[in-house]
């Protein structure tokens, strides 16, 4: 088939000399289903029309309509928040902090070990030399008045033999 | 495996033997040098010093009482033959000397021509006090305390 016609009307069209009649064959001519394949590449062009008023369009009333709707919707009032509420996160926040120091706390004073004893001799090195309590209080008694006697020969008073023997003084 | 445990065992045994204090001086005394001489030694166990306490309360002796409050125990080592005095003596002193790290000696010389003082200290407690005596320069003996000693301890004691 010769598409000459239909070439030379293209070379028109570029030229910008076609008539409206002869755009209107354009139109009908790639408006059919067989158009030669060298041609095929133009019918989108003439087909524009056609798909673009198939193409959804906003209605006459869209902006008054949406006006309309926005009018209708409740202004946002300002929502008054109460102290309370406002502090809620802070105030879990702290207990979430006591509960972990108290239950800490609690672990270490029952992980802790306990103090132990400064006198460390063993009792079962003891025998003892007297039954009688009385005997035995005279006894210690008296060897507690020669310690203390020994203490004052050497000329302590009592602050002196403390700071002696306080580590703290040392 | 039985061998490794047995290890462990005597190992924690060991352990728990160096923890504790053991003997006081004066029993250590005893024995090692008591024997073939005239040493006696008379204690007072902690039970027998918490029974002497109710003694001492019906004596009406607050110092008496305050001092007694702070002893676990006593012991006193006496000579019976005098002329052994002098090398028991020494021996006594040597062994106090060699445990230097355990037992420290009381104040700037801690000791007379005839009477030393020691002590053991653990932390701030005395825990014991050991007063080696040659009265007169013949014969000897040695009062040992153990306790829970503190500054109030000394001061009641000065006082007795």
């Amino acid at each position: 088939m010769d598409y000459k016609y239909i070439e030379q009307l293209l070379e028109r069209y570029w030229d910008g000399t076609t008539s409206p009649e002869e755009e209107c064959i354009l139109r009908t001519f790639f408006r059919q289903s067989d158009v030669p394949a060298e041609l095929l590449r133009y019918k989108a062009l003439f087909n524009y029309e056609d798909t673009a008023a198939r193409e959804e369009k906003l209605g006459d009333d869209f902006d008054r309509r949406l006006l309309a709707r926005v009018a209708a919707e409740a202004p946002v009032k300002a929502r008054r928040v109460p102290m309370a509420v406002r502090l809620r996160p802070l105030m879990r926040a702290a207990a979430c902090v006591a509960v972990v120091v108290v239950v800490g706390n609690a672990a270490q004073r029952s992980l802790a070990p306990a103090p132990q004893p400064a006198w460390d001799y063993s009792t079962e090195s003891y025998t003892d030399t007297y039954s009688d309590p009385q005997v035995a209080y005279d006894e210690s008694v008296d060897a507690l008045r020669r310690l203390s006697d020994g203490f004052r020969a050497l000329g302590d008073t009592a602050g002196a033999a403390v700071d002696s023997l306080n580590p703290r003084t040392k | 495996m039985r061998g490794t445990l047995f290890a462990l065992a005597l190992l924690l045994g060991s352990l728990t033997a160096y923890a504790g204090g053991g003997d006081d001086f004066a029993s250590r005394y005893m024995k090692l040098y008591a024997k073939g001489t005239s040493l006696t030694c008379t204690t007072v166990s902690p039970t027998m010093m918490s029974r002497i306490m109710n003694v001492a309360a019906a004596d009406n002796e607050p110092h008496v009482r305050e001092v007694l409050a702070r002893l676990k125990s006593l012991r006193i080592v006496d000579l019976k033959k005098p002329d052994e005095g002098d090398s028991l003596y020494m021996k006594a002193v040597d062994l106090l000397r060699q445990n230097r790290n355990r037992y420290q000696a009381y104040g700037k010389a801690g000791s007379t021509a005839h009477r030393n003082f020691w002590f053991r200290r653990k932390g701030e407690t005395v825990v014991e006090i050991i007063m080696i005596d040659r009265p007169g320069g013949e014969g000897m003996n040695i009062v040992d305390l153990t306790g829970n000693m503190d500054d109030t301890f000394i001061k009641e004691l000065l006082r007795l």
